[in-house]
Formats: C-alpha cells, sequence, structure tokens
C-alpha cells in the first residue's frame, strides 16, 4: 500500500529533476495511490527526455531539429560547439550489456564521449576531434582499427565501423549519421572485405550506390547484348580480377596465375566472345569492371 | 592446450572477393605457427576464421578434434592479442586485466588469482596500480597479452602485435614473447608481415601470398629451400639476388649463361636441370647475398663463378657490409665481411658459392633444384 511519505520522497525527487515547484494534495488512501502512480509516470517520461542517450538517439535520427537541439543539449550539459567525429559500429551479433560496458570504458565519459545504443545492431560512438584537419582521417582510422580490435579481442564480436567527416556542433549528428549508415551500406554492398568503412573514401562504391536500380539494368543489358550471366564462372572471375590487378599485363598475370600466357589470352578472348569486351583494352576493362561492381551491387540487394 | 586441423579452408565475401584459397595446415598442441606474407595475402583472415571473427566459406576447421565452423567465437575457448590493442584509459593495470573477467561475473579470487599469476608470467607485478598513462609502450602492449593470458585459452592467436611498437621496443618484445611461449607452454598462431619476426619466432612458419598458402615449413628449411620464387625472394633479408640465365650443356659440364658469364653448375644441381629438359631455356637463378664472396681464397679456388662489377654502394652495418652492384643490368647484392677493403666505384671480383644456388622455372616460378 502507497504510504504519505513514499509520495513525498517522489514529489521531492521531481522537483529536484524537473526544477520545478510541483504540490501535490493527496488526502484518501485512493488519492495517494493514484498521486504516487502519476508522479512516477511523470519522472520516468521526464528522465527519457531529457536522457542523453535518448537526446543524442532522438537528434541523430531527426526526432530533435533547429533551437530545440540548443536547449536540450544545455540542459543536459553536453557542449554544443565542439569539433566531433560520429563513429558507427555494426556488429554481427546482437549488440550485448559486455560490448556496451566495454565501449563505455574504453571511450569514458569524462572524456566527453558518448556511446549510444541505435538498435540491436548499432553503436553510435561520438567523440572529440582536436586534431589538426589534415590528421583527423588518420586519428579516425586509428580510433577504428582500436574499436574493432579491443571488441574482438574483448567481447569476441565481430564488428565493422563507419566513421564521418568532422562535425562543427551538435546540429551536424544528423547528417553525419545519415553519411555513416550510407557508407555501411556501400561498404557491405562493395568493399565486404573491409572492416573500416570512412565516408570519404567510398570510391567508386559511392558513386555506382547513388545509381537508381533502373539504370543499373539498363547499363548490365547493354554490357551483356541482354544475355545476363547469373554469374561469371569462378575461374574466369580469379583471372579478370587478377589481370586488373596486374594492370592488365599478360605476362605478370599469367606468372601470378601459374598458368600459360596462351591460356590466359584464351579466356580473355572467351570473355570477348561473351560481353564483345576486349579487357586488354582499358575502356572496355573500366566498363567490364564497372558491371562487375553493379552485379554484385544488384545481387546483393536482391538478397 | 590445443591442436587445430584446417583443411581446404576458404574465404569468400559477399562481393565476390576471395580472400583465402584452399588453406591446409594441421598445427600440433604447443607449436609456435607464423602466418607471415605481404599485405592483403589473407593471413589475417585466416587467422580471424580460426577466431570464429569471419565466416568460414567452405572446409573444415577443428580444435582438437571438434569442428569448430559453427562455433561462436567465445565458445572457441582462444584468446586473442591484436596490433591496435587499447587501454582502458582511466583502470589500472590491475583492472584492466580483470575487466573482462569481471564482466564475465567470474569470481572475485578467481579474477584475482589470474591477475597475479598473469602479471607475474609478464613481470607486471609492481605496475598492478599504474595506469596506462604512466606505463611505456611495451608496458601496454605486455597488459594487453595479460587480458589475453587471464583467459587461460587453449589457443592464442595474436595479429601483428609488436606492429605499432618502434624497432627496438620490438626486438625486447620479440624476445618476451618467445619466452611466454615457452612458460605457458601454450599453441599460438601469430600473424606478421616481418620475415625477421617470423624467423626468429616461429616453430613453422606459413608463407602465404593472394590468399594461397606458398610453403609451410621450419625457419631453417624455408631459408634454405623455397619452394618457389616468391619465398625465396621475401624470406631472407638483403633479399635473394636472382639473375636470368641460359642453361648450356657442353659434354659432361652443364652451365648457367649469364650475359657474358659462364657459371658451372655443381654436380648436385645438373641432374635436375638436366632432367628437368632446362638445357637451352632460360631459368632464374637465385643466390643469397651471403653466397656472393669477396675474399680473394674463395675467388682463387671458384675461377668458374666469377664475376666482375663496379661497386655502387657500399652499406656498414657494423660487424658486416652490404654491397651493392649490377651484373648484367640486374641489381645485385653481397654481404661480406666488414673488413673488406671495397668501397664505392671501386672495381671489384667476387665468385658465386656455386653449391648455394637456387635455380627457379620462369614460367612456373616453381624450384627446379631443391
Amino acid at each position: 500500500m502507497a504510504s504519505r511519505a513514499e509520495l513525498e520522497k517522489q514529489v521531492r525527487e521531481l522537483n529536484k529533476t524537473t526544477g520545478l515547484q510541483i504540490e501535490v494534495t493527496a488526502e484518501s488512501q485512493e488519492e495517494i495511490t493514484f498521486a504516487l502512480q502519476q508522479t512516477r509516470q511523470l519522472l520516468g517520461a521526464y528522465k527519457e527526455k531529457y536522457d542523453k542517450n535518448y537526446f543524442l538517439r532522438s537528434l541523430m535520427t531527426g526526432k530533435i531539429q533547429g533551437a530545440e537541439i540548443d536547449a536540450y543539449a544545455k540542459k543536459l550539459h553536453i557542449p554544443y560547439e565542439e569539433k566531433r567525429v560520429l563513429f558507427l559500429i555494426e556488429t554481427k551479433s546482437t549488440v550485448d550489456d559486455f560490448m556496451l560496458e566495454l565501449l563505455k570504458n574504453l571511450f569514458p565519459a569524462q572524456g566527453k564521449n558518448y556511446i549510444v545504443k541505435m538498435d540491436y545492431h548499432q553503436i553510435v560512438l561520438l567523440r572529440p576531434s582536436e586534431e589538426p584537419k589534415e590528421h583527423v582521417y588518420e586519428e579516425s582510422m586509428s580510433i577504428a582499427h582500436a574499436i574493432i580490435d579491443t571488441v574482438n579481442a574483448e567481447a569476441m564480436s565481430s564488428v565493422r565501423v563507419s566513421f564521418g567527416r568532422r562535425m562543427n556542433e551538435l546540429s551536424d549528428a544528423l547528417e553525419s549519421f545519415t553519411d555513416v549508415q550510407m557508407a555501411m551500406r556501400i561498404g557491405n554492398i562493395f568493399y565486404s572485405e573491409q572492416l573500416v568503412i570512412p565516408y570519404n573514401r567510398l570510391g567508386t562504391g559511392g558513386l555506382l550506390y547513388q545509381v537508381p536500380r533502373n539504370h543499373c539494368e539498363a547499363f548490365l543489358r547493354e554490357v551483356f547484348c541482354d544475355e545476363l550471366p547469373a554469374e561469371l564462372d569462378e575461374e574466369l572471375q580469379m583471372t579478370v580480377k587478377k589481370f586488373f590487378q596486374y594492370n592488365l599485363n599478360i605476362a605478370e598475370t599469367s606468372r601470378q596465375l601459374h598458368m600459360h600466357r596462351n591460356t590466359l589470352i584464351y579466356r580473355i578472348e572467351q570473355l570477348q566472345k561473351r560481353t564483345g569486351l576486349d579487357i586488354r583494352i582499358f575502356e572496355d576493362a573500366c566498363v567490364f569492371r564497372i558491371a562487375m561492381m553493379v552485379m554484385n551491387d544488384l545481387k546483393i540487394q536482391d538478397k | 592446450m590445443a591442436s587445430l586441423s584446417l583443411k581446404g579452408i576458404q574465404k569468400v565475401y559477399p562481393n565476390g572477393f576471395e580472400a583465402v584459397k584452399d588453406f591446409d595446415l594441421e598445427v600440433a598442441d604447443k607449436e609456435f605457427i607464423i602466418f607471415v606474407g605481404p599485405s592483403g595475402c589473407g593471413k589475417s583472415t585466416t587467422l580471424r576464421m580460426i577466431a570464429g571473427l569471419e565466416d568460414i566459406s567452405g572446409g573444415t576447421f577443428e580444435i582438437d578434434g571438434k569442428v569448430m565452423n559453427n562455433v561462436e567465437p567465445k565458445d572457441r575457448d582462444i584468446a586473442m592479442v591484436f596490433q591496435n590493442y587499447a587501454l582502458y584509459p582511466h583502470m589500472t593495470v590491475y583492472d584492466n586485466m580483470a575487466f573482462g573477467l569481471k564482466l564475465r561475473k567470474e569470481p572475485k579470487a578467481e579474477i584475482d588469482k589470474k591477475v597475479r599469476e598473469a602479471a607475474e608470467i609478464l613481470d607486471l607485478t609492481k605496475l598492478l596500480d599504474r595506469k596506462p598513462k604512466a606505463l611505456s609502450g611495451g608496458q601496454r602492449q605486455r597488459v594487453a597479452m595479460g587480458r589475453a593470458i587471464v583467459r587461460d585459452p587453449k589457443v592464442f592467436l595474436m595479429d601483428e602485435p609488436l606492429s605499432n611498437l618502434d624497432a627496438k621496443l620490438r626486438v625486447q618484445m620479440r624476445i618476451e614473447i618467445s619466452k611466454l611461449h615457452e612458460r605457458l607452454g601454450a599453441t599460438i598462431i601469430y600473424v606478421t608481415h616481418d620475415q625477421t619476426e617470423a624467423m626468429t619466432l616461429g616453430t613453422r612458419i606459413v608463407v602465404m601470398k593472394d590468399g594461397v598458402c606458398q610453403q609451410i615449413d621450419s625457419p631453417q628449411s624455408l631459408y634454405n629451400n623455397p619452394c618457389n620464387l616468391f619465398v625465396a625472394g621475401f624470406i631472407g633479408s638483403p633479399q635473394m639476388n636472382f639473375q636470368d640465365v641460359v642453361i648450356t650443356k657442353e659434354g659432361d659440364d652443364v652451365f648457367a649463361q649469364m650475359g657474358q658469364y659462364k657459371l658451372k653448375v655443381p654436380a648436385s644441381k645438373k641432374k635436375a636441370l638436366v632432367e628437368g629438359g632446362y638445357v637451352g631455356k632460360t631459368v632464374v637463378l637465385g643466390i643469397r647475398p651471403e653466397h656472393v664472396h669477396d675474399e680473394e681464397t674463395f675467388i682463387a679456388q671458384s675461377p668458374d663463378s666469377v664475376i666482375e662489377t663496379t661497386i655502387k654502394v657500399y652499406e656498414l652495418l657494423g660487424a658486416e657490409v652490404y654491397l651493392y652492384f649490377d651484373v648484367e643490368g640486374t641489381q645485385m647484392t653481397a654481404r661480406v665481411n666488414s673488413r673488406t677493403p671495397l668501397r664505392n666505384g671501386d672495381h671489384a671480383k667476387f665468385a658465386i658459392d656455386m653449391e648455394k644456388t637456387h635455380f627457379f622455372d620462369k614460367e612456373t616460378e616453381l624450384t627446379i633444384t631443391d
């Protein structure tokens, strides 16, 4: 049964938390129980609204905008004008308390770092960055690798990290979060072997990602003359990749593949028969490389 | 501790990139295995598959006979040490080492015992109350190792753990790791791109390139009997000298024609070249810099393998000297005694120790004579 002392304690806490002077009058036991329930709800809602995690999550997902940001930030003692880099940490398994604790201790709040759980697989680290502009990328890369290596070793979990450009103020968090999410998606499609995906190093993948699907399909039809190969056979793919890796050099590629140069030429000519592209010619090689990337993009989208 | 078995291991990423191809390896209990190779050769990916941090696309991986392909990393009983280790900045050395165990809710007394034992092994006992800021680079690295040791795993996986340290500290830590292996009696798999680290630490070395295992052997065998041109060039510093030579036969004698020089192939190498059908063909001759001699006695005893040149660069390294010069348009290196009178611009005579030469097929790059 709720007591008057309990209600008074709850009201004192509510006043302390909100900075307001709320008075509650309750006489009967029924009124006390009802008042206690109401003040608890009010306190819960207020705490949630003025919780740093809640605020930062809302900020990054665009639920808080404009002048509200500054006001909330002041209330929560989060400096508004501070240079920061936003890191998105994506986990293969579900984010657990172990991983959150680990990150919170690796990047303690005393250092003005903020760790925010976004969903079951994503955590954001907002970290101050005072390095000169030309060193920000290296610093961010090194932090991203430290996150990966520490989470791998301590939490035994597989993670990938993307990071954005340096933000000048808190209101840039929405844009930066959108950027890093996109970088992560592009990384998953085009650079799946990479563990760190910086937003400002997305290369051709970043460009192709922006192309609408119907344009991609039209491009593939054009390249493969309406006979879209479901998948190039593994051996041919490997040959082509090596040929690109060794700068379209027949002698070097055949040496690296331990293959006679005539075998390599035969394979390249087979590809030419299928696609009309002679990848020994730079321009055709470019078209074929892009076509391979587009095919992979569509394949992953379909999955 | 544990034995590991990797059979036909493959890693293909969703974007089609094939990082590791058909990788086979048997690791015995308490072995110290090194994965070495250039950047992007698949060594770290293989280690991450062993750890369970990357899915295995093909093949079977076993620890102590149990298939581990789909076992979660935390259930594999392994511990890892990486290059970019980070310590918890506001915690003491003790807490840094205990943190993972605390989060795993191990009993306090057990944690204390494990941390103190690890500190003893790593000579960190006196530093247990210090914070990371007050530690040197080498001490921090030892704390990172300590975090792995306290878990008392079956297997240790180390991915370039010394790469962030300066050269002097690296040498020191190399010795520490070697001692650690002896003290722990653990199975260790260690990834590095540094062939000196590989040669000094490993009981066996796996040389990788482009996702393919090139050779698995003891450091000594890799150095003396490289299976192909890549391994021959990768292992050894300064690297092995390579020269294109044409194999010729006059009566019973076989020669390696290197431009104007006709080098007599010793009986021990002759058979493989003749029976392999290399007479009249171009092959690659490899010779390590320490087997190119400038001593007059050696030159006098080896009239069939003398070359003449002009010294381009003289590099004194204290006890020895590296001499760089061109032969038939290709740069060669000789590693000679520091008492050599040769200097930059000097005309010099060298004799190649033909017993120590290696011959490689120019097309396949595989060894012919070893």
